[in-house]
This record gives C-alpha cells, structure tokens and sequence, in this order.
C-alpha cells in the first residue's frame, strides 16, 4: 500500500518536475511588442492628419493677421462681432401699441336703422275677433 | 535601478512611466507560468501562444489602473483564465475536423510539452473547478498557500480544504503538512 503511494508521489512529481520545464516561445516578448507598437500605429493613424490641419489653420490665422488693415470707407460692410450681435437688443414700439384705456374706450359705431318690415295681414278670424274686441271696448266706453 | 532585481511592483510602476524596457523584464518574468497554465486549459501549443501574447498585451493597457491589491501575478493569472474561458467558448463554436497546427520551431520539444500537458490535463480533469485550480498552482506551479489564495481570490483556509478533497479524490499521498504550509 505504502510502495504504491510512494511510488504515486514519485510519478506525480516527476510530473510535476516535467511540467515546470515546460517553456513559454521565447520570442513571446518580441511578439507583445510587436503587437503594441501595432495597435499604437492604428490607433494614432489620425494624429498626423491633425498636426498637418492644425498647422496649416495657425499659417492662415498668422497670415490673416499680417495682413493691412481695411480703410474706413471701405466698401466692404462692416462685420459685426459675435459680442456686439449678442448686446443687441430689440426695442419696444411703443408709439404703435394702444394703452389699455384706450383698448376700454373704443368707440363703437352705431348700429344701422331697423329696418321697416310691414306685418304681415293677419286671416280673417283674426280681423272678426279684433272687431269684436273693438266693440266690446267700445261698450264698455259707452257705460263709463 | 537594475531591473532585473526589482519587484513586480516596482516593474508596474516603471511601465507607467513608459518604460517598455520593465514591461518585457515583466513578460520573461512571467511567460513560462502563463503559457503553461494556458497549455493545460487549451491543451494547444499555438493558441497558449496566442493566449500569452494576447494576456500580456492586456496587462500594458490593464497595468496603468493597477491598484496593488492583489500581486501582479494574481492580477495575470485572473487575466489568464477569462482568455482561456474565452478561447474555448470560441473553439467550441468552431467545427474541430482538424487538427491544430504545429507552428513550433522543434517539433520533438513540442511533442515533449504536449505529452506532458495532456498527462496533467489528464490527471487534474477528474476534479471540479476549484480543486482543479488549487492542484495546478499549488502542487503544479509550486505556489504557497498564500499566493494561491490570492491568486483564487478565497481564503488560504479554503485553499486547504480544496487541497484536501482533491487529494482525496485522486487518492495521492501529498505530505500534507508540507502543501499546507
């Protein structure tokens, strides 16, 4: 039991031994920085285009800046700067807006003429019952 | 400062400063184990390369938010392990009609490695997870108890246990106050 146990020791470290002497590629190091100074490369293809844009915009401002000044009467309109279009301000026409007073006293015109519609004739049993109301007034007057 | 000297740490710092110098002193100092941990897990000559490589590569953007925790080999060896994971969930997708390729420069050392790999591969493969783990950096890359710990990310005590159960289940007669020391 024992010697089987021993000897199971024995192979395991062995194994173990052969195991350790196993040895990464001993050009992995290599093979990293290769890698990294690819992914750099890809990564910063832009940086250059930038440089070459920025240089290019700081000639033209340099050279913007050399250049004379415009004359006063210059036909050319003169360009408001950022700062004086934002101090603009727009001003009230008051002249233009009525006061509430005035809104309250607006005069009205007048309203145009009735017009003149004549009544309709009314039907006969109409005319015979105002006859006989007229006479019954009259009756009555005649005993007052 | 004679990088050959220096500690992992003092290796990090030096990286961050740019020093691409420390950043390959870190890679020799370290390739051997990553590459053998990768060869048991992928059984796979080139892609524990290709594993190595791409955990190294890792470690250079990885390296710079480095907070000392953990040491610098704990910190690869996570590393290490979720690229194997990845790499195997990727190879189980692919159609395995061949055999992978030798890209070896001697291929009698190859077949020595690979021999010796599938025999550890074989040994540790009865274990679960954490067992298995716990045998390949403590009997296997002869770690302590403390460094596999922080290495697992559990307690030494933990450590412990695993060692015991998984000695158990291979029916190995480890020294155990030796391993457990």
């Amino acid at each position: 039991m024992n010697n089987t146990q021993d000897d199971t020791s024995l192979e395991l470290e062995k194994l173990a031994g052969d195991y350790r002497a196993i040895k990464a590629p001993p050009d992995l190091a290599s093979r990293v920085q290769v890698q990294l100074d690819e992914r750099y490369a890809s990564r910063g293809w832009w940086l250059p285009a930038l440089g070459a844009v920025a240089t290019l915009a700081g000639v033209a401002i340099f050279l913007l800046t050399l250049s004379p000044p415009r004359e006063s009467n210059s036909v050319v309109a003169h360009i408001p700067t950022l700062s004086t279009v934002a101090k603009i301000r727009l001003q009230k026409p008051a002249a233009l807006l009525p006061s509430l007073t005035d809104i309250r006293n607006v005069s009205t015109p007048a309203m145009p003429a009735k017009p003149n519609i004549t009544r309709p004739t009314k039907p006969s049993n109409e005319i015979n019952h105002d006859a006989q109301l007229n006479r019954k007034k009259e009756r009555e007057n005649a005993y007052t | 400062m004679n990088l050959s000297d220096a500690t992992d740490e003092q290796l990090v710092q030096q990286i961050r400063d740019g020093d691409a110098i420390a950043f390959e002193m870190l890679i020799r100092r370290h390739q051997d184990r990553i590459f053998r941990l990768a060869l048991v897990w992928l059984y796979d000559d080139q892609q524990a390369g290709d594993v190595a490589q791409e955990v190294f590569l890792r470690s250079h953007k990885g390296l710079r938010s480095f907070r000392f925790r953990s040491s610098v080999f704990t910190w690869l060896y996570r590393t290490t392990r979720n690229v194997c994971h990845e790499h195997n969930r990727r190879r189980s997708l692919q159609p395995l009609d061949t055999e992978p390729v030798d890209m070896s420069a001697n291929p009698a050392q190859s077949a020595i490695r690979a021999e010796t790999s599938q025999q550890v591969r074989k040994l540790v493969s009865v274990l679960p997870q954490r067992q298995r783990e716990v045998v390949m950096l403590r009997i296997f890359e002869g770690l302590s108890v403390r460094e596999a710990a922080l290495a697992m990310g559990c307690r030494e005590g933990t450590v412990k246990a695993l060692l015991h159960k998984a000695s158990t289940k291979l029916r190995l007669d480890f020294n155990e106050q030796g391993l457990t020391s």
